[in-house]
């Protein structure tokens, strides 16, 4: 099976990801325009955690530094989905246009072309700036930064797998672009403030059905407070999202109908 | 300028009946809206403690702050893509030839998306708030005017800075960096923290910019009117807003003498 099936899409990804940094690279100042950009436009809500705590020195529990590195976690696990899976959040357009006909007349499984095929430039703004927070924080502890970097990948594959999830309801709706921004945005709002000022409403739907818990605040409780049952558990979860996604994208594959759309690709 | 007036009012009108057609994106706005102040509301309660005061702002008072701050915010039009795109593709040479004026034009385009989207944000804000902080505190009937002329004082404002960034399109490849920034310049002095939680060196260094005259001048005069800070804010705001607006007319002055076209 590993021979099989996952290492020819594994290397379908890096593959992707070779020829859209090269292509990147083609276009050199304005990638660093954009990645640069999007790091600097991190750094303003470090200045904002900043001032809220010059207002209150805890915020139930949670100070600067848990704050700033729930941020890198949240940072490098959306730079790294969108630098990877830069068509997440993209299907929608993929399917409206009939471009999504190019991916499924290839023989690598489609939900993971469709998504692979595409670099965001800017993602690699958040995802430089959170390692560097992530350093400047933590220092260079070894077992601190593996972990960092395994629930960072865990987590990309979690986020996405959410993002795709709701990106999937075009082939129901014909048109899924609202709803996938309103499940991006709760996402992201709900891993880049700290737990504790949630109540316990909100608590249940970051632990269920938008999982931010298992994207940011268990991986950074087990990162402090190393926990190996909670940290299988949290990538057991990252694994059964990815495989739930996937079955509602072939799912929802059944209803498409081919867009009669004749391009090329280069 | 009765000519004038009929002829941008027509752009406004389509960009209205246009914008009608997104209901299902409205309505998941309005969700992201009451989402926002939720989180808001969260992350305040708990700075504020028994206290219940943040640098002067009572948690009532701080959270209709946030609700005009963002109404102003998320009332916004697609004036920035339009005019990336437009410029990119070429598309502008052809909008050149039309019997009005390209950036004018888009500014019409603009105010009917924002007349639409403030109908939306205004009741979707307001109705939040109340669930969830009740009334404003000290509310006079007589302020009103003045905070929905500072809303659309701010809203003009916003709009001339997204043209500005819009039309460097003539000279970069990708300007979205130079929006981020802007936007989150104009988030970190006056959205997400009101000038009051400042130091007071960078106070004094921000009322000499154009971003606390967007949300925050609207938002402080909404929560905590005084007619002392309505007499250097409003006239703040029109100053910024006149002279980003001729700014924008100037720079597009000069993009458009730069488009060649070929025939064919």
């Amino acid at each position: 099976m590993w021979k099989r099936s996952v290492l020819p899409h594994l290397r379908l990804i890096w593959d992707y990801f070779r020829t859209n940094l090269a292509s990147a690279m083609e276009y050199r100042a304005s990638f660093l325009m954009q990645a640069v950009g999007m790091a600097i436009n991190d750094v303003f809500f470090l200045f904002f955690w900043w001032m809220v705590f010059q207002q209150s020195s805890s915020l139930g529990g949670y100070e600067f530094n848990d704050v700033m590195s729930i941020w890198a976690l949240s940072a490098s696990t959306f730079g790294l989905l969108h630098i990877f899976f830069g068509n997440v959040r993209k299907l929608n357009g993929l399917v409206q246009s009939g471009e999504l006909d190019i991916f499924l007349l290839q023989p690598r499984d489609p939900y993971i072309h469709a998504h692979t095929a595409r670099m965001n430039f800017s993602a690699w703004g958040d995802f430089v700036y959170a390692l560097l927070l992530f350093l400047f924080i933590s220092g260079f502890h070894p077992g601190k930064w593996l972990l960092f970097l395994l629930f960072t990948i865990g987590g990309a594959l979690l986020l996405g797998a959410v993002l795709s999830m709701a990106d999937a309801l075009v082939f129901y709706w014909g048109d899924s672009s609202g709803v996938t921004r309103l499940v991006t945005e709760f996402m992201l709002n709900f891993s880049l403030y700290p737990e504790s000022i949630f109540r316990p409403g909100v608590k249940w739907i970051i632990y269920t059905i938008l999982p931010t818990a298992f994207v940011v605040f268990i991986p950074y409780r087990v990162i402090q407070h190393f926990n190996l049952p909670v940290c299988l558990g949290v990538f057991a979860v990252d694994i059964f999202a990815v495989l739930l996604a996937r079955k509602v994208f072939n799912s929802g594959l059944k209803r498409y109908a081919s867009g009669n759309r004749m391009g090329a690709r280069m | 300028m009765k000519r004038f007036f009929r002829k941008y009012g027509s752009v406004m009108r389509v960009a209205m009946q246009n914008s009608t057609v997104y209901t299902r994106n409205f309505i998941f706005g309005s969700l992201f809206f009451c989402l926002i102040l939720f989180m808001f509301l969260q992350l305040w309660e708990k700075v504020a403690g028994e206290r219940g005061l943040v640098a002067g702002y009572s948690i009532n008072r701080l959270l209709w702050y946030y609700t005009v701050a963002e109404i102003v915010t998320l009332t916004r039009s697609d004036m920035l893509e339009r005019l990336n795109n437009d410029i990119r593709s070429g598309d502008v040479a052809i909008q050149l030839l039309r019997p009005y004026q390209y950036l004018t034009s888009l500014f019409a385009d603009a105010a009917g998306q924002i007349v639409l989207r403030l109908s939306i944000n205004v009741p979707i804000g307001c109705l939040t708030a109340l669930v969830l902080v009740g009334p404003l505190e000290g509310f006079q009937l007589i302020h009103l005017p003045f905070m929905i002329l500072s809303i659309l004082l701010g809203l003009f404002l916003s709009l001339s800075m997204e043209a500005v960034i819009g039309l460097t399109a003539f000279w970069t490849e990708d300007n979205s960096a130079f929006f981020w920034i802007s936007q989150k310049l104009a988030f970190m002095l006056g959205l997400f923290l009101p000038l009051e939680m400042l130091p007071d060196w960078l106070r004094s260094i921000a009322v000499f910019l154009p971003y606390p005259y967007m949300m925050y001048a609207p938002a402080r005069l909404a929560s905590s009117f005084s007619w002392a800070e309505a007499a250097w804010l409003l006239p703040g705001q029109m100053a910024f807003g006149i002279a980003v607006f001729v700014l924008a007319q100037a720079v597009y002055g000069r993009g458009a003498r730069m488009v060649n076209t070929n025939g064919g």
